[in-house]
């Protein structure tokens, strides 16, 4: 008695245990494949620049400064053009839709979607869901890497003063 | 000066924790020695009444028996500890009250024009303020643990409250630590600036402020959970008795982290272009991990109680979920995560709430791991089994909490080994989790049909022969009804179907057909008991919401235009009447608020007023969309900027069946709140007498 328990119970472990790794492999393998495919990238304007033309399948996300007096509307009034810049190089963004609440001309957004083959960025998503006075790190990382940081902190401070 | 007293009062809160967890422990070396050695803890009931001479077995083991201690040493030091969290969260909030900007914190968060309500909920906006009202949590639940585990008629229920108390008594000394030491709030400055830089205008809404207490309560039930847990690993008794005393604490705060995640998603959905109800954001995934874990740890609390068997996989859930509750609060705090945090961003690391969980939660994997091998396994179940399915559905759960936690760190790893930022979003959860959750709500229907121990195919089969034709012809009616439908949403609406008419059947068969029960319906109804009643509405609850959130990605409508005044924009069965925008002002903000008539089949139905909120403060606009809650969906409307030619820009959703996502949602924390709520009716009715 006690040996056939021992064994169902045996038995009974072995299904437990392959049941969990039958879970946990298809798990990692639904994740390592999900990596592969959807993961978006984030790219300053100059290495969109470098990188064109981007396949218009990639999605993929930029960020930078809100070039002053680019924000306009198209003719279909919804649709939104505005450019993003490093200071470096520039990204036209074509957005149709509401702008968020912190959208604004000379501060940092980040947006979501894909490359046009004309060059011009299609944004299916416009991010902006923070502090007024906050840059997005990747935002000042790529201003950063572009040499142009000091300025624009200079700036800021200038406005902080006044 | 109150706040000089409110530091001091953290202080002591610190000291006595550490007291509690000193005095109470000189078990803890006990205790392990006894775990090591190979004999095995005597099973005696805890707190039971039936045990009246365990005096005697008292003074059997007199010679290693703590100092036997009077109930009123229980209490003693929780009631103080309480008091002095109280005290001190009334320094902060009083220093928000009256706006005592000689506190940085206050300065942060606050201005002098900010509304009474938004002052209070400032102060649970910064780290210290957010792990001060933690703090405050862990002390309540630390006085009602003690309240709860006062009963103890014998030594070893004694000895086990005492460990349990003890380690929460650590918990909070080491919290309180991490608050001195990363984000002291009650610290000053001398030169006192003439008014704050006022609340983040994004957190000022009532469902924020209520959000916090709800996450916070949650997590200290979390933590009396692991002080549970970690006392019956020493003592080796994870056994029936120690589920039972888990019970009440799995559904509340399983209830208030639910509650905390219902009211986050209604609150992304209802501020405009913060990406709908679910975003898979860091703030929302850290809710979202503990919360999983719980529901993993509510069921199998219940094969334990039920059973005694699974007791290393709850023992391990106990802890982690409480580890996972405490990484996700980090992950929040810090500055980590910055591309849509939603705290603020001050100048404060919290390393310390880092370096705090690494220690606490080291320590408790230890110790799990020391005394895992001890714990003996339970009686075998069979494969077809009510333990296996529940076991199955929480292994299954705690591998969708693995892949959130792995998807929301992913990012950050990746960015420190190849400086590569990238973004995981909605895509990847769903590319992932779909695979998993489809099979999860297969098998969560079967649960409730089937016996404990051993069951029989054939049996479920014919059990379930009505819930599974039923739900077919639900997808047949669907997929033929609107013929170019993605499967995805449709197999969800399936199983949604297929949850939903299997717990009716279950109910069904329950009430009128069980020949164990009896002839009267009214006492089959009262033989059902609170736990399945509770257990069916957050099914039901689930299966709900996930029909409500398919249906509605599936069929919802989106309309951008530029309208003027008295223009009419259609959207499903309703239609927008655009009366013009009004300015009005606000309690601290300056709104353009639109007026718009809602018809339904040209009946006028109800008048909607979304806004443009500015505030001066800050200098920030934030967007208030308004809802309407139809019966057959929701209308969501917000407005944009003026345009050029005179039109504002209106962007209408409609959403059919998304008040089934809020209803589902709600019915699965009414179940949780009846099966508490009838618990402790129960209690107070007759005292002592459990309602299993």
């Amino acid at each position: 008695m006690s040996l056939s328990r021992a064994k169902i119970r045996k038995r009974q472990r072995m299904y437990v245990i392959g049941a969990i790794l039958l879970a946990v492999g298809g798990a990692a393998a639904l994740m390592l494949t999900a990596f592969e495919d959807s993961v978006v990238f984030f790219f300053s304007p100059t290495e969109i620049a470098e990188k064109s033309p981007i396949d218009p399948d990639q999605r993929l996300r930029i960020g930078g400064l809100v070039v002053e007096g680019s924000v306009a509307k198209q003719d279909d009034g919804q649709t939104i053009a505005f450019a993003v810049t490093d200071m470096a190089e520039t990204v036209p963004v074509s957005y149709r839709g509401i702008l968020p609440d912190l959208f604004r001309e000379g501060q940092g957004v980040v947006a979501e979607g894909h490359m046009s083959s004309e060059g011009t960025f299609i944004a299916s998503e416009v991010l902006a869901k923070h502090d007024e006075n906050y840059m997005p790190p990747e935002v000042a990382e790529s201003l950063k890497k572009s040499g142009y940081w000091e300025e624009i902190e200079a700036k800021n401070a200038e406005q902080m003063r006044n | 000066m109150l706040a000089e007293l409110g530091h001091f009062a953290l202080l002591l809160m610190v000291v006595t924790g550490i007291g509690q967890a000193v005095l109470f422990s000189p078990l803890w070396l006990r205790s392990s020695l006894r775990m090591f050695s190979p004999q095995k803890a005597p099973a005696t009931p805890v707190g039971s009444p039936d045990f009246p001479d365990d005096d005697r077995d008292g003074h059997a083991d007199g010679a290693f028996a703590p100092i036997v201690a009077k109930p009123a040493n229980l209490f003693l030091l929780p009631i103080a500890i309480l008091l002095l969290g109280l005290l001190a969260e009334g320094a902060l909030l009083n220093a928000f009250i009256v706006s005592d900007f000689t506190l940085p914190v206050v300065t942060d968060v606050s201005h002098s024009s900010t509304p009474l309500l938004y002052r209070i909920g400032a102060a649970f906006t910064p780290d210290g303020g957010a792990i001060l009202l933690w703090l405050v949590a862990l002390s309540l639940v630390n006085l009602l643990l003690a309240v709860q585990l006062r009963k103890s008629a014998s030594l070893d229920a004694d000895r086990f409250a005492r460990n349990a108390l003890s380690i929460l008594g650590m918990l909070i000394a080491v919290l309180g630590v991490v608050t001195l030491i990363d984000a002291d709030p009650f610290l000053r400055v001398t030169v006192v600036p003439l008014d704050g830089r006022g609340m983040n205008p994004q957190n000022q809404d009532l469902l924020k402020v209520l959000r916090e207490p709800f996450l916070y309560l949650g997590l200290a039930g979390l933590a009396g959970i692991f002080a549970l847990t970690l006392a019956a690993l020493l003592d080796n008794r994870i056994d029936r008795q120690f589920a039972e005393t888990m019970r009440s604490w799995t559904i509340a705060s399983w209830v208030c982290l639910g509650t905390a995640i219902a009211i986050n998603a209604y609150r992304s959905y209802s501020e405009q272009a913060w990406g709908g109800w679910w975003y898979w954001n860091t703030s929302e995934n850290s809710l979202l991990l503990p919360w999983l874990l719980a529901t993993a740890l509510l069921h199998c609390r219940a094969v334990l109680e039920k059973t005694e068997t699974l007791r290393s996989w709850t023992a391990f859930l106990g802890i982690t979920t409480l580890a996972v509750g405490w990484f996700g609060v980090y992950l929040t705090r810090s500055d980590l995560f910055a591309p849509l945090p939603e705290t603020q961003i001050l100048p404060i690391d919290s390393n310390g709430l880092l370096i705090g969980f690494c220690v606490v939660f080291a320590a408790a994997y230890y110790l799990f791991w020391r005394s895992v091998d001890q714990m003996g396994e339970g009686r075998c179940f069979e494969v077809i089994s009510r333990e296996s399915a529940m076991f199955l559905n929480s292994v299954m759960l705690a591998l969708i909490a693995a892949v959130v936690l792995i998807g929301t760190i992913y990012p950050l790893v990746l960015q420190w080994i190849t400086g590569e930022p990238i973004t995981v979003g909605a895509p990847f959860y769903v590319e992932v989790l779909v695979p998993i959750v489809l099979p999860l709500m297969f098998l969560m229907a079967f649960a409730p049909a089937l016996r404990w121990r051993q069951d029989e195919l054939w049996m479920i089969g014919r059990r379930m022969k009505l819930a599974a034709i039923l739900s077919l012809i639900t997808v047949l009616f669907v997929s033929i009804r609107f013929i170019d439908l993605s499967p995805a949403p449709l197999i969800g609406i399936g199983l949604a179907g297929w949850i939903l008419t299997a717990s009716l059947s279950d109910l069904w068969a329950r009430l009128w057909r069980h020949p164990e029960h009896g002839e009267s319906k009214y006492r089959n109804l009262q033989l059902l008991g609170p736990r399945y009643v509770s257990m069916t509405l957050a099914h039901i609850g689930l299966a709900v919401l996930i029909a409500g959130g398919s249906a509605s990605s599936i069929w919802e409508e989106q309309v951008v235009v530029s309208a003027r005044a008295g223009q009419s924009i259609q959207a499903g069965p309703y239609n927008l009447q655009y009366e013009g925008v009004s300015l009005l002002a606000g309690e601290n903000y300056a709104t353009r608020q639109a007026t718009f008539i809602l018809y339904r089949h040209s009946q006028p139905v109800t008048e909607l007023f979304p806004e443009i909120r500015y505030y001066p403060i800050r200098g920030v606009e934030t967007r208030e969309a308004d809802i309407w809650h139809g019966r057959d969906g929701d209308l969501h409307v917000s407005i944009g900027d003026r345009d050029d030619d005179g039109g504002r820009v209106v962007t209408v959703h409609y959403l059919p069946m998304m008040p089934w996502v809020w209803g589902g949602m709600l019915l699965m924390l009414i179940g949780g709140c009846f099966s508490i709520l009838t618990r402790v009716i129960l209690r107070l009715k007759k005292p002592g007498v459990s309602t299993s």
